[in-house]
């Protein structure tokens, strides 16, 4: 226990309660009472001839209760308090998760982020709890982290002004990551005097980590000088939840009207949960299954793998366009992850440019697809095509050993030949390889096998801003995938003929997934479910000025389309269906579903930042708390005990007394 | 200092204020009773163990010269031929004396004490002048027996009231050495009605023992002002600091409760143990408090403890 204004206690308590002894004195300066004779008194009383100032400070019930009334007044002018640990001056910076794990409600029907504010304002409590009649030094910085870090308030010592930005941290649906926030924490202990010489200086401060610990990114940091962190638990170690893990939706490549939806389910309970799965098509329910998913897996030491089930539901006939959704119908700590939607764009079938130097090796491939359409011409045609703009109407460009001069707006697939792209332009020519690793996730790269795949030469690029490589080989990077201004391009940067990848049945698989990852990515809003904290990116046609995007709750965001007809409105804050509306086409549906790793509600007894491991902070539960209140409250009750004692000998001496004493034998 | 026990009636200045003319005439059909039967000087209302002039036959016995002709049995001479003498139980006048303490300490209370004693003084006094009995009245205090003695008849009854009157209550009690004096103080036999508060420190007993053995039928009345036989009640409270009016002792007290019942405790068993002393060497006893009626005292009171009937 420490006290805030002990001196000011000790001051007035010296001064005060000599006083109420000298009243006491005072009080005691007895009336003198003439009687016929002490002799029964004397022997009734215990302090005859009582003169002395000791001997007057008999045992006395109200004296001895003014004297703790008093004493209790002068302990709540200190200001006494308990804490948890020792008071930490300085800066501090509150890191307070709001992530999606933080909706889970795993303590008495509130949510992480309740019980992380709680602490965290406990925390500030303890800072600044100076009192009324003392203020507290130090300051504190709220950020609070999710996909982005936010600062809610720079450094401050306002307890109200912290509290109240605590209270306004609102829940979000995507990652946590802590990045960020250090970032921005670092920014703002960074003390750029222009008036000092020298670096900037960087001033410690304390960070207060407040999170299940479940941060994508936290064993990428490291704590600079002068920092260090105190890691606030905040949920359960073991809290049971399932989860749907993941939702695509195909079209049956031979029956383009028939919907597949593959679902993956998680379970992160230690007990197996059997529950059922509800299909729904526009909102209407299409399809229930009952499915078991299995526990959770303890491997050595504290890894654990979660239980997982993956279902296919039936196919369904879908001519048009419609909103699949998903919902396990079980209640567990995480609602949020227990809905998954994602829109299914209408059938249809491509059109194909195709300008091909030497054997038609694509143009064979090209042949064996569905196609609404497969023109063949020569690369000059091609190249005419593309500067009149009539290339514009085909769904998606193929080009083998053709370098076109210009690139406008659209898709392409390239194989070999020059971009005018600087993102994929050729340095040098690019000798013999092997592949070496793929990108297997991606939907380019699907089933495609390349570990058999030599190329003698091609065009060594360096992928830098916009390309993504898909393939890596021995020496320069095969296949990439570039995305800009505009155009998607997926290069692949060696002629086939120039390999034995047109002998292999990966070359075919690869054409397939390539025309239809390009050819569809008109519908990449749809086919591919986003994530929070990702961007809504769109394209419009010339003359669209603005859009709307409509959030789940309701949240209107009007958006101002970019000179090249794009539009962006991110970070995506909540899961749901989120709409895309636009004067003069019908609305677009964009479904946004929560990261699973956001699912694994678990959490972290212990986090580690680099090579440092911190442990979950014990002062949890002993929250700092004032006892002047609880001071004045027991004056309140000494007094009343007082005045009832009071009351009790006032009433005693009047009570009935004896009749006529000449009867008393 | 405060008012507490100081006497706020008017304090009698006249021998009627002492005895009114009502109680006097309640009182003409009382008398006071000797347990003991006593010889006195001169014939009373008393019963004497000596035979004498009564209408109370008592035996006979034969005539020897010079006896008085007028109590020969001439019936018996009649039958027998021999001279009787009847012989009757001669009643004697009885001594009644009356001490009061003038102590200071008799000086409290509201009624006050040492009037209270004056009046029942002055009451059992004029019990005992209407009764032809001898009255004697004595004060005692440390400054020794005061006294006025021999009174015969109710024309004396005045002035034994202005000899009550004239007494003032002072000093300290030195009551083995009053008693000393009030058993030699007997002029014959008879009852000594003793009014103290018996609120001495240096207690009782010797000085009853003396009054016993001295030939006193002795009534000790002790009397107690509402104030001492309930503080609280009659207003003690707070802190105070006590004085004794007589030895100048000062005790300190807080007016609690606890200490009040400790107090009504001692006073109890102080009275208790003085009751048993009486007992214990043939003295009667009886405690009153002084705002008990008086007529109710004497009529009712001391009629049914033997000391008046």
């Amino acid at each position: 226990m420490t006290f805030v204004t002990l001196s000011t206690g000790l001051v007035l308590g010296a001064v005060v309660v000599p006083l109420l002894l000298l009243l006491y004195f005072l009080r005691l300066r007895r009336q003198p009472l003439r009687i016929s004779s002490t002799m029964l008194w004397r022997s009734a009383v215990e302090d005859l001839h009582a003169n002395s100032p000791f001997q007057r400070l008999r045992p006395s019930t109200l004296f001895l209760l003014q004297l703790l009334a008093l004493l209790l007044v002068v302990l709540a002018l200190m200001q006494p308090q308990i804490e948890g640990e020792q008071l930490r001056e300085g800066r501090h910076v509150l890191l307070i998760d709001h992530s999606a794990s933080m909706n889970a409600t795993d303590s008495m029907g509130k949510t992480r982020l309740d019980d992380a504010k709680k602490q965290a304002k406990s925390l500030i409590e303890q800072l600044h709890g100076g009192g009324v009649f003392s203020n507290r030094g130090g300051t504190t910085m709220i950020i609070s982290i999710g996909e982005s870090a936010q600062i809610v308030l720079p450094f401050s010592d306002s307890v109200q002004q912290l509290v109240e930005a605590i209270d306004g941290i609102q829940l979000t649906h995507g990652r946590s990551s802590i990045s960020d926030g250090l970032k921005l924490a670092r920014a703002y202990m960074t003390n750029v005097d222009p008036e000092v010489q020298g670096p900037p200086s960087q001033e410690s401060a304390q960070l207060e980590l407040f999170s299940d610990g479940n941060l994508i990114d936290l064993s990428e940091q490291a704590l600079q000088q002068g920092e260090s962190l105190v890691y606030h638990q905040i949920g359960e170690a073991e809290t049971p939840n399932v989860s749907i893990a993941r939702i695509a939706v195909d079209r049956k490549p031979d029956a383009r009207n028939e919907v597949q939806v593959f679902v993956s389910l998680a379970n992160f309970g230690r007990e197996p949960v059997t529950t059922d799965l509800e299909l729904s098509l526009d909102g209407i329910p299409i399809g229930l299954e009952q499915v078991t998913i299995p526990a959770l897996k303890v491997a050595k030491g504290s890894l654990s793998i979660e239980g997982v089930v993956n279902m296919v539901f039936v196919p369904f006939e879908l001519t048009t366009s419609g909103v699949v959704q998903v919902k396990l119908m079980v209640s567990d700590a995480l609602d949020l992850d227990n809905i998954a939607s994602l829109v299914v764009p209408p059938p249809r079938e491509l059109r194909v440019l195709l300008a091909e130097n030497g054997v038609p090796l694509v143009q064979t491939a090209l042949e064996g697809l569905q196609l609404a359409q497969l023109k063949i011409v020569s690369p000059q045609t091609l190249e005419a095509m593309v500067t009149d703009g009539t290339a514009s109407s085909f769904d998606v460009v193929v080009t083998r050993d053709v370098s076109l001069e210009a690139l406008p707006r659209g898709r392409y697939l390239a194989f070999g030949g020059e971009m005018p792209v600087a993102a994929l332009r050729r340095y040098a020519e690019g000798e013999g390889q092997v592949t070496l690793v793929g990108k297997e996730d991606h939907p380019v790269m699907r089933f495609v096998r390349f570990e058999e795949i030599v190329a003698a030469k091609g065009n060594a690029i360096v992928p830098t801003g916009g390309a993504e490589v898909l393939l890596e080989g021995s020496s320069w990077p095969a296949i990439l995938h570039y995305k800009g201004e505009g155009r998607s391009i997926v290069y692949v940067a060696f002629d086939p003929i120039e390999s034995n990848w047109p002998y292999l049945r990966s070359f075919p698989f690869f054409i397939y997934n390539a025309i239809d990852f390009l050819g569809r990515s008109g519908d990449i809003l749809a086919t591919t479910p986003l994530e929070v904290g990702s961007a809504i990116v769109g394209v419009v046609p010339p003359g669209v000025t603005s859009v709307t995007v409509i959030e789940p709750d309701g949240t209107r965001h009007s958006l101002m389309v970019e000179r090249e007809g794009r539009f962006t409105w991110g970070p995506i804050r909540l899961s749901g269906v989120h709409h895309v509306e636009r004067e003069d086409a019908p609305t677009k549906i964009v479904a946004v579903n929560l990261p699973p790793e956001e699912s694994r509600l678990a959490a972290e007894t212990d986090v580690q930042i680099g090579a440092s491991k911190v442990l979950a902070s014990t002062t949890k539960s002993s929250s700092f708390m004032q006892l002047w209140p609880w001071a004045i409250g027991a004056v309140l009750v000494v007094l009343l005990i007082e005045w009832k004692i009071y009351q009790r000998k006032v009433s005693g001496s009047r009570r009935a007394h004896t009749d006529s004493f000449g009867m008393l034998q | 200092m405060s008012n507490f026990g100081d006497t706020r009636h008017e304090r009698p200045s006249k021998v009627d204020e002492l005895l009114g003319s009502s109680l006097m005439s309640s009182l003409d059909k009382l008398d006071i009773i000797a347990r003991k039967i006593f010889s006195g000087k001169i014939q009373g209302e008393r019963r004497s163990k000596r035979r004498g002039v009564s209408v109370e036959f008592a035996d006979y016995r034969q005539y020897a010269a010079g006896d008085d002709l007028r109590f020969i049995d001439w019936n018996v001479y009649a039958r027998l031929d021999r001279l009787f003498m009847k012989i009757f139980i001669e009643e004697e006048e009885l001594t009644v004396g009356i001490a009061i303490d003038a102590s200071a300490s008799m000086d409290y209370g509201n009624p006050n004490k040492f009037d209270f004693a004056r009046r029942l003084a002055m009451s059992l006094g004029y019990i005992a002048l209407s009764s032809h009995n001898r009255a004697s009245l004595f004060s005692f205090s440390d400054r020794g027996v005061e006294r006025l003695t021999a009174l015969r008849g109710r024309s004396r009854t005045r002035d034994m009231g202005q000899w009550l009157l004239d007494l003032t209550p002072s000093g300290g009690t030195d009551f083995v050495e009053a008693c000393k004096t009030l058993s030699t103080a007997r002029q014959g036999r008879g009852v000594l009605v003793v009014i103290s508060d018996c609120l001495s420190e240096d207690g009782l007993s010797q000085g009853l023992k003396y009054l016993a053995r001295g030939g006193w039928d002795v009534f000790l009345m002790q009397t107690l002002a509402p104030e001492e036989i309930d503080p609280e009640h009659e207003g003690m409270e707070g802190d105070v600091r006590l004085e004794d009016v007589e030895t100048g002792n000062t005790c300190e007290i807080t007016v609690t409760s606890p200490l009040i019942e400790k107090y009504k405790e001692r006073l109890h068993s102080y009275c208790e143990e003085l009751r048993t002393q009486c007992a214990r060497i043939g003295v009667g006893s009886a405690r009153v408090s002084t705002d008990i009626d008086m007529e109710t005292l004497l009529v009712e009171y001391l009629r049914t403890r033997g000391l008046l009937r």
